[in-house]
């Protein structure tokens, strides 16, 4: 990692100490005023609810202020704000330290041992949300490795009322958070309480997928941990490597069952999700990947179990974004000639359909 | 003897004089002088043409003839209500010659009631003429920068912010901030707990608001002496405020059929024409990092207009916000370059009046306690009042509003005299008028 140059700390040291302070945790100067910026504005919504949010629940409490009280209650919420600085200084992520991450209309708590939600997983969830519209009034969706239940509450708020879904995650802090965002959210006004619904569950369990199949499934979608062991040490943020959950990035190697001969040990999730959705059968597939190679591996996966799927698709990390020049939009797969590539950015996602 | 001590000849000689005749004429009972013939013969065009589209309503309905029927009916309503006036107005000034003293006196009254009541009509009545403006039915988004001028223009910026907010929220209007981007961080503050603002959104949700807010649009000129300033001087800086419609969010409510996905439309923006600038992630993405860039950077290749937005910490937000504000942008100018060609010529007749963003529409001037609006000419005091948006705002938006609409029906008798010009003598002149 590039050393921060001093000119750059010295600058940041003159708009503000607290931004020097984020310096080395932000990298740029521009970030690090961003992140001060909803550090200070988190503060104030805590230290003194805003004057205007007794108006309409639209009115939005992004507007900062900076308190009418006394000197007293000005040097309280400076402290507050240096001490999460300081916390965001150390490494650890925005989001541990505000306790919160914004998704689509949604607002999801975040703490340790849960992994955060990502902006490219966003992405996708909207993106897959607007492509199951029009059929999406008695869906039944099912959502594995839920974390704080981003995806199957994103799909819940923005497909209506008809929708169900269920989300299952082996990690028992992340079944409860998932559960806290939905009443959280529900609080809020942005989602209604019934048609969600989180429970413990081991993917690799034999009997869950059994008693799963009891009714039809619709959609199935995953943002499995996707992360190589080289990958985790090799290519991770250091913020991600040191604070959020190993488990939820790197496929362990125990308790997942024989491992098939062809299948990479990062791979192992998607193995698994595909014989699940073999038994479920479900209309629609949708697993979250590390990049493009990975989701050629899936797709590749697909084809050598000769599973009939009508449409398979790659997206990348912007689906509905326009591609760059250097970025190919077909990718040739063995067994499965061009398959589509959506969208700008790495590749994300795998996408399949059958077409009814 | 007079009360004043002291009166100047010229005015005792005016005085004196007895009420010169022309006075007399214009106070008299001849209201037609109340609405301009150029106007009163457009009225009457578009009453006879929406008599015959109802006529032909009735035999065969056909949903456009409806609404244009229902377009033609506001005008239609206003001259009728002015004819029925004008008309028990002649019926009265018959009786007054009537032998019965009592019947003589009954129609006089009766008559100076009437009078009040058409003057009020033909005043609705040209206003009715006016083209309702094609947003008016919109929400609308209200931007709002600071002007150059350092630093006191951003503090002020963030008073006609707040202003503008209080305002909502007093009336009870819906509304969000879209966007509040703060110079520097956010890290000083001048007095008044105002921030350096750099640029803001304010998104009001109520439909009818653009029609409300539309006369805001222009420069704010602000006189204090900034809490900044250490020699107790004077300064002048100006605040830029934009109003552009918007939609609603539901898009079923869109009042003028010009929904954004309609090719037609001119908030439709193809999305093959914009670049997105976005958070790209150098490493791998996804699982991997957890960066908190969400900035997100919009820019429409034709115009060349581009939107940035970085509020949000969630991406997807900043990239809704920043659409919804593109397509008003673009919108605003597409139609600012329809007008062109009317506005050419009615500034051609008027030769002044044009707002632009660049006009000076309002000053607030700190030390004298007053805010004025140039346009109207309306001076008020309780300055603190008018930037807590209170009822002072009310009363000045108002103003300025009825200014517009008289400005409106100003430039359209202009047109139609043009008009009536180039019909009395067909020639090179009305060909161009005509246009």
């Amino acid at each position: 990692m590039p050393r921060i140059p001093r000119a750059l700390l010295r600058a940041a040291h003159r708009i503000s100490p607290h931004l020097a302070a984020l310096l080395p945790a932000c990298r740029d100067l521009a970030s690090a005023r961003n992140e001060l910026r909803w550090i200070r504005e988190h503060v104030l919504r805590l230290h003194r609810p805003h004057p205007l949010s007794a108006s309409p629940p639209s009115s939005s409490p992004r507007k900062k202020r900076t308190p009418k009280a006394g000197h007293g209650h000005g040097s309280t919420i400076e402290a507050a704000v240096s001490r999460l600085c300081r916390r965001r200084a150390a490494g650890t992520p925005l989001q541990y330290v505000l306790g919160s991450q914004p998704f689509g209309p949604l607002d999801l708590a975040c703490r340790r041992g849960v992994l955060i939600p990502r902006p490219e997983t966003e992405a996708w969830a909207a993106h897959l949300a607007a492509i199951m519209r029009p059929g999406a009034v008695a869906a039944r969706v099912v959502d594995v490795c839920s974390g704080t239940g981003c995806v199957a509450l994103l799909l819940r708020a923005l497909l209506g009322s008809g929708l169900r879904v269920m989300g299952f995650d082996v990690e028992p802090r992340a079944v409860a958070l998932a559960r806290a965002n939905r009443e959280r959210n529900v609080k809020m006004g942005v989602l209604l309480r019934e048609g969600v619904r989180f429970e413990r569950a081991d993917v690799f369990e034999r009997g869950w997928v059994e008693r799963l199949a009891e009714r039809p499934v619709d959609v199935l979608v995953s943002n499995p941990p996707y992360i190589s062991v080289r990958g985790f040490n090799r290519d991770t943020g250091r913020s991600v490597r040191n604070f959020e959950p190993r488990r939820a990035l790197v496929p362990s190697p125990d308790g997942v069952g024989e491992r098939p001969a062809d299948c990479a040990p990062e791979d192992v999730f998607y193995a698994r999700l595909l014989d699940v959705a073999a038994t479920l059968r479900p209309k629609i597939v949708v697993f979250e990947v590390g990049d493009l190679d990975q989701a050629v591996r899936v797709v590749e996966m697909t084809t050598r179990r000769r599973e009939r799927w009508d449409e398979v698709e790659i997206w990348r990390d912007w689906p509905d974004m326009r591609p760059d020049e250097e970025e190919a939009q077909v990718v040739q797969v063995e067994g499965r000639g061009d398959v589509p590539v959506r969208g700008s950015g790495h590749g994300r996602v795998v996408f399949l359909r059958r077409l009814p | 003897m007079l009360t004043t001590q002291w009166v100047c000849r010229r005015c005792i000689r005016e005085l004196a004089r007895p009420w010169n005749r022309q006075f007399l004429r214009s106070a008299s009972t001849d209201a037609t002088k109340n609405i301009p013939t150029a106007l009163l013969r457009r009225a009457q065009g578009i009453a006879a043409e929406h008599d015959k589209l109802a006529a032909a309503l009735e035999a065969d309905f056909d949903t456009k003839t409806a609404k244009r029927v229902g377009e033609l009916s506001r005008v239609t309503a206003a001259l009728r209500e002015w004819e029925a006036a004008q008309s028990s107005v002649g019926e009265l000034t018959a009786l007054l010659k009537s032998p019965d003293k009592e019947m003589q006196q009954m129609a006089h009254d009766e008559l100076a009631l009437t009078n009040g009541k058409l003057e009020t009509l033909a005043n609705a009545l040209s206003a009715s003429l006016t083209p309702r403006d094609p947003f008016a039915d919109m929400p609308c988004l209200i931007e709002i920068r600071p002007g150059p001028g350092g630093m006191e223009g951003r503090y002020f910026a963030d008073a006609i912010f707040r202003m503008y907010r209080q305002y909502c929220t007093r009336v009870g209007i819906p509304n969000k901030i879209l966007k509040y981007e703060v110079a520097e961080g956010g890290e000083s503050s001048g007095g008044a707990n105002e921030s350096p603002l750099q640029e803001a959104v304010i998104e009001v949700l109520e439909a009818g608001a653009y029609d409300k807010f539309r006369s805001e649009a222009g420069m704010h000129r602000v006189q204090r002496v900034p809490s900044t300033e250490k020699s107790g001087r004077t300064h002048t800086s100006a605040v830029a405020v934009w109003v552009l419609p918007s939609f609603p969010e539901n898009e079923n409510d869109m009042p003028n059929e010009t929904s954004f996905n309609d090719p037609n439309s001119i908030f439709y923006v193809n999305p093959q024409e914009v670049r997105e600038e976005k958070m790209r992630a150098s490493g791998a993405g996804g699982q991997h990092v957890n960066k908190t860039e969400s900035a997100i950077r919009l820019t429409h290749e034709p115009t060349g207009i581009s939107v940035s937005m970085q509020d949000s910490r969630s991406q997807h937000r900043n990239r809704e916000a920043a659409w919804t504000l593109l397509r008003s942008r673009i919108g605003q100018r597409r139609r600012e370059e329809r007008e062109e060609q009317a506005i050419a010529l009615r500034n051609s007749v008027l030769s002044k009046d044009k707002i632009t963003r660049a006009d000076k529409i309002r000053t607030y001037n700190y030390s004298q306690d007053r805010c004025t609006d140039h346009r109207s000419a309306l001076d008020v005091h309780n300055l603190p009042d008018v930037l807590e948006g209170g009822e002072t705002l009310g009363r000045i938006m108002d103003s300025a509003k009825e200014w517009l609409i008289s400005r409106d029906v100003e430039a359209l008798i202009a047109e139609e005299e043009a008009l009536a010009a180039a019909d009395a003598n067909p020639g090179k002149n009305g060909k161009k008028a005509k246009k």
